[in-house]
């Protein structure tokens, strides 16, 4: 009998919690930054239709968008958005990917890896070279923070102009081609291949696209492996439902429109990597141990997480997503410029500011911080498309980021409001 | 002088062998002495007291059993087992479960994630996937079974909650994970009149299911109400161990230094 009751409360609770995490979710506090964008990308597709004729959505200019976005300032903010949740801060990570793009380099044009016999093997080696020094990049920072005891702003800022540094002097201030030198094939050789005397490079050999995608169908799908994903973890019916819903109505769609275009190597690096973050961070014990050692530090150490794991991995993460910027980039680059992306890192930080990553750690989303990639990158493409002046944009973007940031907080500090009242 | 001769044989009931036994426990901070040479026992189904005055030592103290600090000298004895924490996961995995002063509970989680934080339920091996249907519902159960109304309930999220709430919550969250060793400091501290007579029955629930309870407290009502016997603290030496009948003015005159076991015995031992 007792324990009937308690059962049934705990129905009742379940229910409500679940009705009202459908309406929370969908608050401005909650989904703002999905509505920021929307809004944008409607703007614009007003703008340049009234304007151009052009029509904005279109699938290529869908993917341009995806694509600019993606490199590095998307796959970057992936990591930022794990390692400000964890409660700290890199400053350094586009010096850091410029570093890693660097080693590649060196490592191609030196023929590091040329001892592994094939070409094929080289460039496998070279590349996973440069994302091993983006990871050890980042775990120097975290071993400083931890050990040390220093706060991750200031090593971060040191390391930013220390990366950079390193950069120039392994590049020697100039900029590296990214060519195989020796030759590739017996057969290439035999056919007096023109590739095989002026070297070849890494787009030549894996090919720019991995073919034409209907989006809807990609989406579609990309929709029920996140429905799957939460039946899994135990969430509330509706949630699923809508994921499915939304799923299946792309994928009968893409039936009927063509929405088809070539996808690029690093689109399928941004979502695969972010699919698996949001995973984690999700539905998983140890990413929400990562909510809890930046939310509560003491309290997480009293639970007895292993808080030094947890404070310093994220550090290697993110130099990890650093090697793996710096990775798609030079697969489709002929040279890397010591000063390549020089201030893009603040780019990175505005991405998770606008999507609502908190600064104090504990709180954000990987999916908020993608969202906020893609307006920076919408806005940036649509104000291109319409011509609007360099100084413009940045005065816009600048406006944006503070607009968004006081956005969360008043609406925060609304929300709390209301609880406690 | 029989508190004296009392506090090298705490256990006033023979055939109730001591939970956690604390011998000769000191801990410095640099040059700050928090803890000086202190011994008492924690016995299951009983309540014992810890009091004294603000820097006395008893949060230290607390910390120095639930592994967050590694005492500077002295033993620690778990059913008569010595045992070293060197994190406060160990003494948590050892059954011994706090509630810290500060709470620890993390704002941005729910009751339930706090109540599981940590030792969350998970499937899927190695993937680690939270059950978070399963923490919830048995959250929801414990916290029903101790009496506590948390309006919301276990989905509710800990930053919109009262003082009163979150300390219900961090006690029951103790409970759950331990009927053995409890340490509650100030568990009443920052509570309303019903609030505080709530947690006191909680407290007192666990106790008669068997729980070997540390309670630090500043309110002499409460200590003289609840506890079987009282461990004074004064500057982080142990002053006075009450036993059998006392009164919370008895505590007082030991916080004071009215009266004090330690400044005969200094003078006896012949400064
Ligand atoms: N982590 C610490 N570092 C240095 N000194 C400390 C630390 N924790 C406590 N102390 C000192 O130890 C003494 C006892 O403190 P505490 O145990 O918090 O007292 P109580 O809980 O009895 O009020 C105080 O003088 C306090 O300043
Ligand atoms: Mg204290």
């Amino acid at each position: 009998m007792n324990d009937k009751s308690t059962a049934t409360k705990f129905d009742d609770t379940g229910v409500e919690v679940a009705t009202q995490s459908i309406r929370e979710s969908l608050t401005f506090r909650n989904a703002g930054i999905y509505y920021a964008l929307m809004l944008i990308v409607a703007i614009f597709t007003w703008w340049s239709y009234s304007s151009s004729g052009i029509f904005y959505l279109n699938a290529s200019n869908v993917e341009n968008v995806l694509e600019q976005a993606a490199t590095p300032v998307a796959i970057i903010a992936i990591g930022m958005t794990v390692l400000m949740v964890s409660g700290n801060f890199d400053l350094s990570v586009t010096s850091n990917a410029a570093l890693s793009a660097m080693s590649i380099a060196i490592a191609i044009e030196h023929q590091w890896f040329d001892f592994l016999g094939s070409v094929e093997a080289a460039v496998v080696a070279s590349l996973i070279f440069g994302i091993v020094v983006g990871s050890v990049a980042g775990l120097l920072n975290g071993l400083i923070h931890w050990y040390v005891g220093l706060n991750s702003f200031i090593v971060t800022l040191g390391s930013l102009t220390a990366y950079r540094g390193l950069t120039l002097l392994i590049a020697n201030d100039a900029s590296v081609d990214v060519r195989f030198r020796k030759e590739l094939t017996e057969e290439q050789i035999a056919n007096n291949d023109r590739e095989t005397e002026e070297g070849v490079f890494l787009g030549d050999l894996i090919g720019d696209t991995i073919g034409d995608f209907n989006l809807l169908l990609l989406a579609g799908i990309g929709f029920l492996v996140a429905a799957g994903g939460m039946r899994i973890s135990g969430q509330g019916k509706v949630p699923i439902r809508i994921a499915i819903a939304i799923g299946m109505l792309s994928i009968v769609s893409s039936v009927f429109v063509d929405y088809t275009t070539s996808i690029s190597h690093k689109l399928v690096v941004l979502v695969a990597l972010l699919i698996i973050t949001w995973a984690f961070m999700t539905f998983t014990a140890p990413g929400l141990h990562l909510y809890a050692v930046g939310g509560n530090l003491e309290a997480s150490k009293a639970a007895g997480i292993n808080v030094a794991l947890y404070r310093i991995v994220p550090f290697v993460f993110v130099g990890f997503c650093c090697g793996l910027a710096a990775v798609t980039y030079i697969a489709e680059q002929k040279n890397i410029e010591p000063n390549l992306w020089f201030g893009r890192e603040l780019w990175v930080i505005a991405s998770c500011i606008i999507g609502g990553v908190s600064l104090t750690g504990g709180s954000g989303k990987v999916m908020k911080s993608m969202a906020g990639a893609l307006l920076l990158y919408t806005l940036l493409n649509g104000f291109q498309i319409n011509r609007v002046s360099p100084a413009l944009q940045d005065t816009s973007i600048g406006v944006l980021i503070v607009a968004s940031a006081a956005a969360y907080v008043v609406a925060e500090r609304r929300a709390a409001a209301k609880g406690k009242i | 002088m029989t508190t004296a001769t009392n506090h090298r044989t705490p256990a006033s009931s023979p055939n109730v062998t001591p939970a956690l036994e604390v011998r000769d426990v000191s801990k410095n901070f640099g040059a700050v002495q928090a803890l000086k040479s202190v011994s008492f026992n924690i016995t299951p189904g009983k309540i014992t007291g810890l009091v004294g005055d603000n820097g006395a030592g008893k949060s230290t103290m607390v910390k120095v059993l639930s592994g967050v600090h590694a005492p500077s000298s002295g033993t620690l004895l778990l059913d008569g087992e010595p045992i070293v924490f060197s994190n406060p996961g160990q003494a948590r995995a050892a059954k011994i479960e706090t509630v810290f002063q500060t709470l620890e509970l993390v704002e941005e989680f729910d009751v339930a994630e706090n109540f599981y934080m940590g030792q969350e339920l998970t499937r899927l091996g190695p993937l680690r996937i939270r059950r978070t249907a399963e923490m919830r519902k048995e959250a929801a159960v414990a916290v029903g079974q101790l009496g506590i109304n948390i309006p919301g309930g276990v989905t509710r999220k800990v930053r919109t909650m009262s003082g009163g709430q979150r300390q219900a919550v961090a006690i029951a969250r103790a409970a759950f994970w331990s009927s053995k060793v409890l340490l509650l400091d100030e568990p009443t501290a920052a509570l309303g009149v019903r609030e505080t007579a709530q947690v006191l029955e909680v407290i007192e629930t666990l106790r008669d299911q068997g729980a070997a309870i540390l309670l630090i407290s500043h309110n002499m009502k409460d200590v003289e109400r609840l506890c079987d016997n009282v461990v004074v603290l004064r500057q982080g030496r142990k002053s006075g161990h009450l036993t059998g009948e006392f009164t919370g003015q008895d505590c007082v005159s030991y916080i004071t230094g009215a009266v004090s076991d330690l400044d005969t015995n200094e003078a006896g031992d012949g400064e």
